[in-house]
């Protein structure tokens, strides 16, 4: 009996032990907690780094992908960021928001983390829910500013920040008119999350917004937040519109851009 | 990285073992505690928490209110919350032996009061675009080591707990997502109980 309650007894500090070992992290403070991995942290600049590195001299077409709003679907993502991976022209990938559904921690990290598989650089905008709870401050860590300029292969990427309502402020549109007046020779091509026709912005912003992309001569306008792949130009102004699916659609979207020439591909997995 | 499963296969293995030392459930009245107090640190509910309740159906449930507090950190501000824990402690007795263990499962809600959640949806929101109040809830799979204590006041009992513990949101990313591993779920807390 002794050497059954030895036994016991050792199986028990063992087991608590073994809690310890299985643990995400060794403690989580709150739901809230804000502070990312060290190795998830400043993945924008990092990755931007890499697509001017692998795109500096290129002057011909450049092929890029997007899926977008992964929240809940990580199963879904990973399947997308093998196929994007299997595809040897698309030269980076962009995520144009809704990362997360509550803004929580585990969720960006588990998103980075599926996302990190990606074998070719990729970037991250901040969307409507990825600013609820700690979730803006999680992306700066995480990513940096809410608000991106990339210059590469004589194109600039702007990502913007158009969410009104979860960030409690209006969208910066004078940062994006200053990045739009100084892009030089570079073709615009604006990502945003939320498109200038739906719930947040309809109405001044909208205007204001969509004013700002026809006097810049943008050829393509980026969004996602509606789930469902789009192609269209809803306001005949010349500017073309693409709505980014969601992973839950098993596909994503792939651009070439050529000068001004824009061509977009539905992928469907 | 272990995985919920082994956990579970380990508190199967110890609640097994542990029936096999004859664990009692049914102590005399005289025995029996009747309230507790418990401090914790971690598990999503605080740097440290603290609270107080009965202690029910013959020692096994363990429901208790509690506050949470973490300070400022990382760049979140600080948290206040208040929990109700509800532990179920498989064996709250052994017969002839003052220290023995029990594996314990614990439910517990969460509602944060300072700046993280909607506990009323801002002006700005179109009305129901957001369900508030917003209360969470965590899952806790652990152990406890319970030993007997004299001449301590008038509690007659101390407790020290180990726990894994999942937050709700994450522990159905973990079952449902390939691309949630279910370890990521789960963080690590430690807690003491005075027992009386």
């Amino acid at each position: 009996m002794g050497r059954i309650k030895r036994t016991y007894r050792w199986s028990s500090v063992a087991f608590l032990l073994l809690l310890g070992t299985g643990c995400n992290k060794v403690f989580d403070l709150s739901p809230y907690d804000a502070l990312p991995a060290e190795d998830l942290r400043g993945l924008n600049a990092q990755h931007s780094g890499e697509i001017r590195a692998a795109l500096a001299g290129n002057t011909g077409p450049l092929t890029f992908a997007l899926t977008s709003d992964p929240h809940y679907h990580y199963s879904d993502l990973s399947d997308i960021v093998a196929h994007i991976n299997a595809d040897p022209s698309v030269a980076f990938t962009v995520v144009p928001g809704d990362l997360t559904d509550q803004g929580l921690l585990g969720e960006f990290e588990a998103f980075a983390r599926v996302a990190e598989g990606l074998d070719r650089p990729w970037l991250a905008l901040i969307g409507n829910h990825d600013h609820l709870g700690n979730g803006r401050s999680i992306f700066e860590t995480m990513f940096g500013p809410r608000n991106q300029v990339l210059d590469v292969a004589g194109y600039r990427f702007i990502l913007f920040d158009d969410t009104v309502w979860e960030s409690g402020m209006p969208p910066d549109l004078d940062r994006l008119e200053q990045a739009l007046e100084s892009k030089g020779s570079h073709v615009p091509v604006v990502i945003t999350h939320i498109p200038p026709f739906t719930d947040q912005l309809v109405g001044v912003l909208e205007q204001q917004l969509t004013a700002l992309l026809v006097d810049a001569e943008v050829p393509l306008f980026i969004h996602g937040h509606l789930h469902r792949f789009n192609d269209h130009e809803p306001y005949s102004d010349g500017v073309r519109y693409l709505c980014v699916p969601w992973p839950e659609d098993r596909s994503y979207a792939k651009v070439t851009l050529d000068g001004t020439s824009v061509s977009i591909q539905h992928v469907v997995l | 990285m272990m995985k919920l499963g082994t956990y579970m296969l380990i508190a199967a293995f110890l609640a097994c073992t542990g029936q096999a030392l004859a664990q009692d459930s049914d102590a005399p009245e005289s025995t029996r505690t009747k309230w507790s107090v418990r401090g914790q640190f971690a598990g999503f509910q605080g740097l440290p928490s603290a609270g107080a309740g009965p202690v029910l159906a013959k020692g096994v449930w363990h429901p208790k209110l509690m506050y949470g507090f973490a300070p400022p950190a990382g760049g979140r501000s600080e948290v206040h919350q208040f929990i109700l824990r509800n532990d179920v402690v498989f064996f709250p007795r052994q017969r002839n032996s003052p220290t023995w263990f029990s594996p314990t499962a614990s439910l517990n809600l969460l509602v944060e009061t300072g700046r993280h959640s909607y506990l009323a949806l801002p002006e700005r929101f179109p009305r129901g675009y957001y369900m508030a109040p917003l209360p969470r809830f965590t899952f806790g799979l652990g152990g406890r080591l319970n030993r007997e204590i004299k001449g301590f006041g008038p509690f007659r009992q101390f407790a020290f707990t180990a726990e894994a513990v999942g937050l709700d949101s994450y522990l159905w990313y973990g079952i449902s997502e390939r691309g949630f591993p279910l370890h990521r779920a789960f963080g690590l807390s430690f807690g003491v109980e005075l027992l009386w």
